[in-house]
C-alpha cells in the first residue's frame, strides 16, 4: 500500500481552488455589473435631446451651460431659459415633453435633472481653468451633440477616471498638473 | 483526477464569487444625484461661486458682525466680519453654529394654532392676523383697566423700537427679560463712573487685570471682543505681557487662562475688591473724589478681607503690590460676583477700586450706547399676580423663552397658563412657545431686516446693520414685520405710531432719523448702501467723551453679607450656575453643533452636569458619572456629577441652558435646567433676579448617570506639560 502526498493534500488543493473560483467570480461579477448593469444613460424626467439642440440648431453649450467658463460648476439653465425660447417655438408646442416643461414653469418649480458626470466628493474638478484652458467640452462629455440622451459611457474616460486626467494633464503639461492637491484638496 | 462532485463545488463556488461581485457593484454604486435646475434666478445668482453679506449675529446680545457665505442663494458658512470695530473678524462657535438654527428641521414652517389638546396645527397667516385683531379690539373695548403684556429680549434695535411703540399704542406692559439684568453693573458705573449704560473696559491697552468673576473670554457680555483685545493684553499691548488674575469661586474659561486664581468664597468679592482700594489709598493712590472717602475706613484690612474670602492672605497681598506697580490696571467685576444679594454693592466695590487704581477714564471708559433697562423682579411678580387674579387678557412673547431661561420661582410659567390669551413669535416650538394659544412662526436673523447697537461696544458707538442673505425658507415673517401688519389691520393709534410698510422700512427710517438726530450729513440712501455694504456703521466717541466719567463719587459702603435662599444647615452648597458660550441661557440647545461640542472645562457633549470639587466627592462616596439629586428652595433636578478640582468644596456648580421640556429635538430632555433651581433672591440695591443666591443640598441617587466625555483623565499622567512638578 502506497501513501500519495498528492491524495493526502487533495482536500487542501480543492478548498484552495474553490476560494480562487470565489475571488475570480467576484472581480467578473463586479465588471459585469460595471459593464452592463450600471445605469450611463439614465432617464431624465423630460426627454430633453441634445442631439435636437446642440446638434441639428448647433446652440453653443456655454448658451445654456453659462456658468462653465466662470465657476466650477457649469450650471444647469433655469426653467426661464428653456420656457424664453420655447414660448416663441409654437411648432413644437402640443407634444408631451414639450408641455412637461411648461408644467414645471406653471407650477413655478425647478426640473430634477438626473446627474449623468460626476466626481467623488474628494475631487474638485473646476470646469472653468479647463474651458479657458480652450478644452472642449466634448473632451470629457463626449458627443453630446449626437446624444438623443446623454450617457457616460464613451470610450475614452469611461465614468472620468484619474489615470484619464492624468495622462492629458501630462500631455499637456498643466502647471502643478500633477500635484495631488490640484484636485484633491 | 478531478470528480465530478468537485466540478460542481467549483461551478458554485465560481457562481457564489460571481454573485457577490454584482452585488458589490450594486452597492458601491454612487446614488443617483439629481440636480435640480432654478426656475426664475436670481439676477446676481451663479452656481458654484460664493456671494458675501455683511449682516448681523443675533444668537447673543454682543452685537458682532458677520459675513456670511452664500451659494445658490443658500447660507453656507458665517464668518466674523473683519471690518466690525467690535469682533473684528472674529466669531464664536454659536455665531457659526447659527446655521443650524436656520437649516434646523424643527423650525416652525408657519403660523401655528393651539388645537386645545397640547398639540398645534398650522393655520395660514390671514387666519391668525384676524383672531388676534379681534383679541386687540375686545381689548380696547372691554379691558376695564385689565392690561396686555409684551415680553421682549429688551435688544437695542429698531426692532424693539417697534415693539415699544406698538406696547405704548395698546397702553400693554413691557417686561424686558434676561437672567443677567446688568443692573448691578448700571448701577456701579452710575454711583462711581457717573454715567448711565455699560462701561468699555480696555482690555488690550491694560497691563494688570483683575477679574472679579467676569468671564470675559466665555460668555459675558462681549466675549469675541474681549477676546481680541486680550491678545493683544498678552502680547504685550503696554509693552510686555499682561498679568491677568481672576476672583471666583468656580474656575471659568477666563479663570484657566489666567495667571492667578482666587476661590473666593461666593459674595466676599466685593468685601475683597474694597479692602484692595483701601489699601491702595494707604498707599496714596486715588484722586480727587477719593481723598473725600475718609480712606475707606469702613473697609475691611486686606487680611480680614482674605479671611473673609478664604484665600490665602499673601496671594491678596502680592495681588495689591502688583496693582501698585502696574502702569495701566483695570479691575472687572460681573458674573456671580455681581448676581448675589450684595451684587450692586460688589460691582460698586470694583469700580471704586478702579477710581482708586485711576483707570476711570484710562482703561474704562464710558460708551455712548445706552444699555436696556431689563425688569426687575417687582414687575416680574406683578405680572404673575395679575395672571393669578384672572386679569392679564393677553400676552406676546417677542422671541423670549422665560419658561425656560428664567427660574420657575419667578411664576412665569404659572402666569401664561392663567393668561387669556397667550400668542408667542418665535421660530421654535420652545418652553413657553408651547403655552401659547398661537405661535406665529418667525423668520431666522439671515432672512430679514434689522440692527442693533453694540453694548458694551468697543470704545465707539457702533450700529450694526441686519439684512436677509437669503430668501426665506418657510412661509414665515420677522417679529417687527408682524408687528407693523398688525398695526396697520389694527389702525388707530397703533397705525399711526408704525405706518411702515415692512421691515425693511421701518429699519431705514429708524437709521435715517438716528443720523438726522446726530446730525450725521450727506446723502442718506448712499449712506445707508454703504452701511449695508460693510455690515456697520460706527463713530468714535465725540471729542471730551472721557471727560463725561464724573469728578465726583460718593464713598462706597461697604458691601453687606450676601445672603442665600435656604439655610446652611439644610442646603449645604451655594449653588453657582453659569453661562457657557455654546448655550448661554438656552438659545444653543437645539443646535446640533452645541449639543455635540464638549465643554472647553469639563469635556462633556450632549447634557448637563454639576460640578464638584474632589475632596467633597470623596466625602460624599461620589465618582464622576454617578447621578445626584441637586435640591434648593425652588426646585430639584438630577444630573451626573463632574469631580472639578476648579471648584470651592462649599459649591456645587452647573451650566445653565440645558434642560427643555419643547423646543424641537436636539434640546427636548436633554440635560437638566440650572434655572429650575433658582430662587426668586434680589440684589438688594437694584431689586432685580440675583441669580447666584441660592443654596442647594446634593444627595446621591445610587445610580450611574448618562454622561459623554471626550477626555479619559484630568491629570497629565506624568507627562510634566505644567513644569517639573506638574503631576495633578
Amino acid at each position: 500500500m502506497s501513501i500519495s502526498v498528492f491524495e493526502a493534500a487533495r482536500p487542501v488543493f480543492t478548498g484552495l481552488l474553490v476560494a480562487v473560483m470565489v475571488i475570480v467570480g467576484a472581480f467578473v461579477g463586479h465588471w459585469a455589473h460595471g459593464a452592463w448593469l450600471n445605469d450611463h444613460t439614465p432617464v431624465q424626467p423630460i426627454e430633453f435631446s441634445h442631439e435636437v439642440h446642440a446638434g441639428e440648431n448647433e446652440i453653443p453649450c456655454q448658451y445654456c451651460h453659462a456658468w462653465a467658463d466662470r465657476s466650477a460648476t457649469a450650471g444647469v439653465p433655469s426653467v426661464e431659459t428653456c420656457v424664453g425660447c420655447h414660448k416663441g417655438l409654437s411648432e413644437v408646442r402640443g407634444q408631451p415633453e414639450i408641455e412637461k416643461l411648461f408644467g414645471y414653469w406653471e407650477r413655478g418649480e425647478g426640473i430634477p435633472w438626473v446627474k449623468v458626470h460626476d466626481t467623488p466628493d474628494f475631487v474638485h474638478f473646476r470646469h472653468k481653468p479647463h474651458i479657458r484652458a480652450g478644452v472642449e467640452c466634448q473632451t470629457c462629455h463626449g458627443p453630446v451633440e449626437e446624444m438623443a440622451r446623454v450617457t457616460r459611457r464613451i470610450d475614452l474616460n469611461q465614468d472620468l477616471r484619474m489615470p484619464w486626467c492624468i495622462d492629458c494633464h501630462t500631455e499637456e503639461q498643466v502647471a502643478n498638473g500633477r500635484d495631488c492637491l490640484t484636485c484633491h484638496y | 483526477m478531478v470528480s465530478r462532485r468537485d466540478v460542481f463545488k467549483f461551478a458554485g463556488a465560481g457562481g457564489v464569487g460571481v454573485g457577490a461581485g454584482l452585488l458589490l457593484g450594486e452597492v458601491n454604486q454612487r446614488p443617483l444625484e439629481t440636480l435640480l435646475s432654478t426656475h426664475i434666478p436670481p439676477e446676481d445668482f451663479s452656481p458654484g461661486l460664493d456671494t458675501w453679506y455683511n449682516t448681523l449675529c443675533r444668537m447673543c446680545p454682543a452685537g458682532c458682525g458677520i459675513s456670511v457665505k452664500v451659494r445658490e442663494g443658500r447660507a453656507r458658512k458665517i464668518e466674523g466680519n473683519a471690518a466690525h470695530p467690535v469682533n473684528r473678524g472674529g466669531t464664536c462657535a454659536l455665531g457659526q453654529a447659527s446655521l443650524n438654527a436656520l437649516y434646523n428641521p424643527d423650525r416652525l414652517r408657519s403660523p401655528m394654532r393651539a388645537d386645545g389638546e397640547g398639540g398645534f396645527v398650522p393655520a395660514p397667516w390671514d387666519e391668525a392676523f384676524e383672531e388676534l385683531v379681534s383679541r386687540l379690539n375686545a381689548l380696547e373695548e372691554f379691558a376695564m383697566g385689565r392690561q396686555a403684556w409684551v415680553l421682549t429680549g429688551g435688544a437695542l434695535s429698531s426692532g424693539e423700537e417697534a415693539l415699544s411703540r406698538f406696547a405704548s399704542a395698546l397702553n400693554a406692559r413691557v417686561l424686558r427679560l434676561a437672567l443677567d439684568t446688568t443692573a448691578a453693573e448700571r448701577a456701579a458705573a452710575k454711583a462711581m463712573y457717573g454715567f448711565e449704560g455699560l462701561p468699555h473696559y480696555d482690555i488690550a491697552n491694560a497691563d494688570v487685570i483683575v477679574s472679579f468673576g467676569a468671564d470675559f473670554l466665555g460668555s459675558w457680555r462681549s466675549p469675541i471682543a474681549y477676546a481680541k483685545a486680550y491678545g493683544d493684553f498678552r502680547q504685550g499691548g503696554q509693552g510686555g505681557r499682561g498679568y491677568l488674575a481672576q476672583v471666583e469661586p468656580r474656575m471659568s474659561l477666563t479663570g484657566a487662562n489666567a495667571d492667578e486664581w482666587l476661590a473666593a468664597k461666593p459674595g466676599a468679592e466685593g468685601a475683597l475688591a474694597l479692602a484692595l482700594a483701601a489699601e491702595l489709598l494707604r498707599r496714596g493712590y486715588g484722586d480727587a473724589a477719593t481723598s473725600a472717602w475718609n480712606g475707606l475706613s469702613g473697609a475691611m484690612s486686606l487680611e480680614e478681607a482674605a479671611r473673609h474670602a478664604d484665600v490665602p492672605a499673601a496671594r491678596v497681598e502680592a495681588l495689591a503690590g502688583r496693582l501698585a506697580a502696574a502702569k495701566a490696571p483695570l479691575a472687572l467685576g460681573g458674573g456671580a460676583a455681581g448676581a448675589g444679594s450684595n451684587g450692586t454693592q460688589a460691582l460698586t466695590a470694583v469700580a471704586a477700586l478702579n477710581r482708586v487704581l485711576g483707570a476711570a477714564g484710562g482703561t474704562v471708559r464710558p460708551n455712548l450706547a445706552h444699555a436696556t433697562a431689563y425688569s426687575g423682579l417687582r414687575d416680574i411678580e406683578d405680572f404673575a399676580a395679575q395672571a393669578a387674579s384672572g386679569d392679564v387678557p393677553m400676552v406676546i412673547l417677542a422671541g423670549v423663552d422665560p419658561v425656560h431661561d428664567l427660574p420657575e420661582s419667578l411664576g412665569i410659567r404659572k402666569a401664561l397658563e392663567r393668561a387669556d390669551f397667550v400668542v408667542s413669535l418665535d421660530s421654535f416650538l420652545n418652553d413657553s412657545a408651547s403655552l401659547a394659544d398661537w405661535v406665529l412662526a418667525t423668520d431666522n436673523f439671515l432672512e430679514t431686516w434689522g440692527d442693533d447697537i453694540s453694548s458694551p461696544g468697543a470704545g465707539m458707538l457702533t450700529a450694526t446693520l441686519q439684512q436677509p442673505v437669503q430668501k426665506r425658507l418657510h412661509d414665515t415673517l420677522s417679529v417687527t414685520d408682524i408687528i407693523l401688519k398688525l398695526a396697520t389691520r389694527l389702525g388707530g393709534a397703533a397705525a399711526e405710531a408704525l405706518p411702515h410698510e415692512d421691515a425693511q422700512a421701518f429699519t431705514r427710517s429708524e437709521w435715517e432719523a438716528a443720523w438726522e438726530s446726530m446730525g450725521v450729513s450727506g446723502d442718506f440712501n448712499a449712506r445707508f448702501r454703504r452701511a449695508q455694504q460693510d455690515g456697520v456703521w460706527a463713530a468714535a466717541l465725540a471729542e471730551g467723551m472721557a471727560d463725561e466719567l464724573s469728578p465726583e463719587a460718593a464713598a462706597p459702603q461697604p458691601p453687606p453679607a450676601a445672603e442665600f435662599a435656604g439655610g446652611e444647615a439644610e442646603y449645604p452648597f451655594v449653588f453657582h450656575p453659569y453661562a457657557t458660550q455654546g448655550f448661554r441661557e438656552g438659545v444653543g440647545a437645539n443646535l446640533p453643533w452645541m449639543q455635540e461640542l464638549p465643554d472647553p472645562l469639563t469635556s462633556v457633549a450632549y447634557g448637563s452636569w454639576a460640578e464638584v470639587n474632589p475632596a467633597t466627592a470623596r466625602e460624599l462616596g461620589l465618582r464622576t458619572g454617578d447621578l445626584v439629586e441637586l435640591e434648593s428652595p425652588a426646585g430639584k433636578v438630577s444630573v451626573p456629577v463632574v469631580e472639578y478640582p476648579g471648584v470651592r468644596p462649599d459649591v456645587v456648580a452647573m451650566p445653565l441652558g440645558h434642560g427643555h421640556r419643547a423646543n424641537g429635538r436636539y434640546a427636548r430632555g436633554r440635560g437638566a435646567n440650572a434655572a429650575s433651581l433658582l430662587a426668586a433672591q434680589s440684589d438688594s440695591a437694584t431689586g432685580t433676579l440675583a441669580w447666584a443666591a441660592t443654596r442647594v443640598a446634593l444627595r446621591a441617587l445610587g445610580k450611574r448617570g448618562r454622561l459623554i466625555r471626550t477626555s479619559g483623565v484630568s491629570r497629565t499622567l506624568g507627562r510634566q506639560i505644567l513644569g517639573p512638578d506638574g503631576e495633578h
